[in-house]
């Protein structure tokens, strides 16, 4: 690591210990309401990266919060009165799954129940819709939507997946396969013909959308355990040679555990990174903040949290 | 983008159009809105400012709009919420960074309390690249401004004013409750849904993609018409300010083409301001789903009950290149 991303991962490391709130989470911009992603980068953060015992006590109280966000249908939901978003209850499981894995011999009693979660996400419907003139897609395929009864996209599908996959490789199977394989088709279906993922179609009324890098990297992720299927080949390509068209602390950081994890150079990208946070500061949002951070510290974690 | 299906029990052909929106809310059991909510104005004013490129000085010439229509700014939270959704070189999709600068100066000097800029981009998630790559984020630090991201904004739940979408409620974003003045700063385009996009389609911005996702999937499932009439009707914005200096014609709102028209539109009424530039792109605004209903609650949509400002419509009449499924809302069709 450069003394340029040494200095930008201390920056960024201190700025989610000095963030947190009074409750044990983080908000998307320092002093707001904590809430579901932010707190989940954080905690993912500070798991992998963190190196005190003070972030193991960040981590206990975290997860504490985020017990007191589970419903009754084992989603966790960050405004009561507001649906659940399935992507961010995705990487909530995956999160939990990590800490299971790793952060004590014991969780601490306030945890979200990780079965639950994901019963929740296994009873979560995206809605099949005709095939259409319009889209080239099978719609009638269901991945997860960002809301229950809503349209899936590759996003929510993604974390989604993610979630699952890693759960079933411990404890939690039953029901879960045919979920699995339908929302593996899905990603696959909506693939651009380029390579890479728009956030939604890969086509609309007869044009090809463009894909994206962090949409492209997130579905790369979730398809780890498919690198047979041509889609997953062809957009790794594209990814390889598209990540500077998007670089940002979101985008590159996606992009850079996506690489490693599919055993790609990662140098140019965690310098590119580094570059980008030191030129253009510390982004705004905590969330991408701390996504930043759980990348740039890949070289000792190796994204196992993430791994397939 | 997928075609957006009823939330009850219609037919395709009913969804498409043929019953009005009226209908297919009573159709689903459901009261529209009190008319007793609702005071339409006897006459809107619609400013229409020439501005041959972005060359031109956005502060003046959008000062000049002010000082036509004079909306009560003093004192004011000034919320400009631009159409800010994806980014791709060469393309037209979101309003001109330099028209929102430009509004800031303008809104200062008309005596604006503070002057903030909102905007939830509807599909995309990476607001930071957004801001960067379109060249936002530049004119905002040279400014001095805020940019606050609603998709990730602390929320409330707001009663709707009005039901089309068969909802009660919206989750929407703390720093748009609290901005007294809410500005509509769209980009003109064409939308293969919806016909066009302007100063009311502009307010799906406003929903918070942290709590319903990018896109805001549930506008598009509870209809894209029946979204843009309850948004409008319960945050009903106080200024609207449209970007046609280069608009978007085919397949917009994301892959059309730019189409040079030369103009700023402005006014207080977003459906006044709205069914101007429908007749601008050659489209009859009553063929127009959402501005047909909105015209029986929110605005004016009639040209009796116009008073242009600046530049007379004619000057900028030009008929868009469109999509065929949206031939049928042109003028003369």
């Amino acid at each position: 690591m450069t003394g340029e991303c040494e200095a930008v991962t201390a920056r960024l490391a201190t700025t989610l210990r000095s963030s947190v709130n009074g409750d044990g989470g983080w908000g998307f911009v320092p002093g707001r309401t904590s809430r579901l992603e932010p707190t989940c980068w954080a905690v993912l953060a500070l798991l992998d990266g963190g190196a005190t015992p003070e972030d193991d006590a960040r981590v206990d109280a975290a997860l504490a919060k985020m017990a007191g966000w589970q419903r009754g249908d084992g989603l966790l939901s960050d405004m009561p009165a507001a649906p659940s978003n399935l992507a961010f209850n995705g990487l909530a499981s995956v999160v939990i799954h990590r800490a299971l894995a790793t952060h004590r011999a014991a969780m601490p009693r306030q945890a979200p129940k990780a079965d639950r979660l994901l019963s929740g996400i296994l009873a979560t419907k995206g809605v099949r819709l005709e095939r259409s003139e319009h889209q080239r897609q099978d719609s009638q395929l269901m991945g997860w939507p960002w809301n229950d009864r809503a349209f899936s996209w590759v996003e929510p599908t993604s974390w989604c997946l993610l979630g699952l996959k890693k759960a079933a490789a411990g404890p939690f199977r039953a029901g879960a396969a045919a979920r699995l394989a339908e929302a593996d088709r899905v990603l696959a279906d909506r693939c651009c013909l380029s390579g890479g993922w728009n956030y939604g179609n890969s086509n609309v009324l007869g044009k090809e959308l463009f894909p994206y890098v962090p949409t492209t990297a997130l579905a790369l992720l979730a398809l780890q355990n498919r690198r047979e299927l041509p889609e997953v080949a062809r957009s790794l390509a594209w990814l390889a040679g598209n990540w500077t068209r998007e670089v940002s602390a979101m985008a590159s950081s996606l992009a850079l555990m996506a690489m490693r994890l599919y055993g790609r150079p990662v140098d140019d990208l965690e310098r590119a990174l580094c570059a980008h946070i030191a030129e253009a500061g510390l982004p705004g949002n905590l969330a991408s903040s701390a996504l930043a951070l759980y990348a740039l510290t890949g070289s000792r974690h190796e994204h196992a949290a993430l791994a397939l | 983008m997928s075609t957006p299906p009823s939330r009850c029990s219609l037919t395709r052909r009913e969804f498409l159009g043929t019953l009005p929106l009226a209908a297919l809310a009573a159709a689903c059991g459901r009261a529209r809105y009190d008319g007793a909510d609702f005071v339409i104005p006897a006459q809107s004013e619609v400013a229409l400012l020439p501005a041959s490129d972005y060359g031109a000085d956005m502060g003046d010439v959008i000062s000049r709009g002010l000082d036509l229509l004079r909306p009560s700014v003093r004192g004011r939270r000034v919320l400009l919420k631009p159409n800010l959704v994806e980014y791709e070189s060469g393309t037209m999709i979101n309003t001109h960074p330099l028209v929102i600068a430009g509004a800031i100066e303008a809104f200062r000097r008309a005596g604006a309390r503070e002057v903030v800029v909102g905007e939830g981009p509807g599909h995309r998630r990476d607001t930071e690249y957004l801001l960067a790559a379109s060249g936002l984020s530049d004119y905002l630090r040279e400014l001095r401004v805020p940019f606050i991201d609603l998709n990730l904004d602390d929320v409330r739940p707001v009663t709707l004013r009005s039901r089309f979408m068969g909802l009660d409620e919206l989750m929407l974003p703390v720093e748009l409750l609290k901005s007294d003045f809410v500005v509509s700063m769209a980009k003109l385009k064409t939308h293969h849904w919806a016909g066009m996009t302007a100063a009311m389609k502009n307010l799906f911005g406003l929903v918070p993609g942290a709590v319903y996702g990018w896109p805001k999937n549930l506008l598009h499932l509870s209809g894209i018409d029946s979204s843009i009439l309850d948004l409008n009707a319960t945050i009903r914005p106080s200024f609207a300010i449209v970007d046609a200096v280069v608009a978007m014609e085919g397949d917009g709102p994301i892959m059309g083409t730019p189409r040079k028209c030369g103009f700023l539109a402005m006014g207080a009424d977003a459906v006044a301001v709205d069914a101007t530039c429908a007749r601008i792109m050659g489209f009859e605004p009553g063929r127009i789903r959402y501005l047909r209903e909105a015209s029986r609650y929110l605005g004016n949509m009639g040209p009796q009950r116009l008073r242009q400002r600046g530049e007379t419509p004619a000057r900028f009449e030009s008929t868009f290149d469109v999509i065929e499924l949206l031939k049928p809302l042109r003028r003369g069709a």
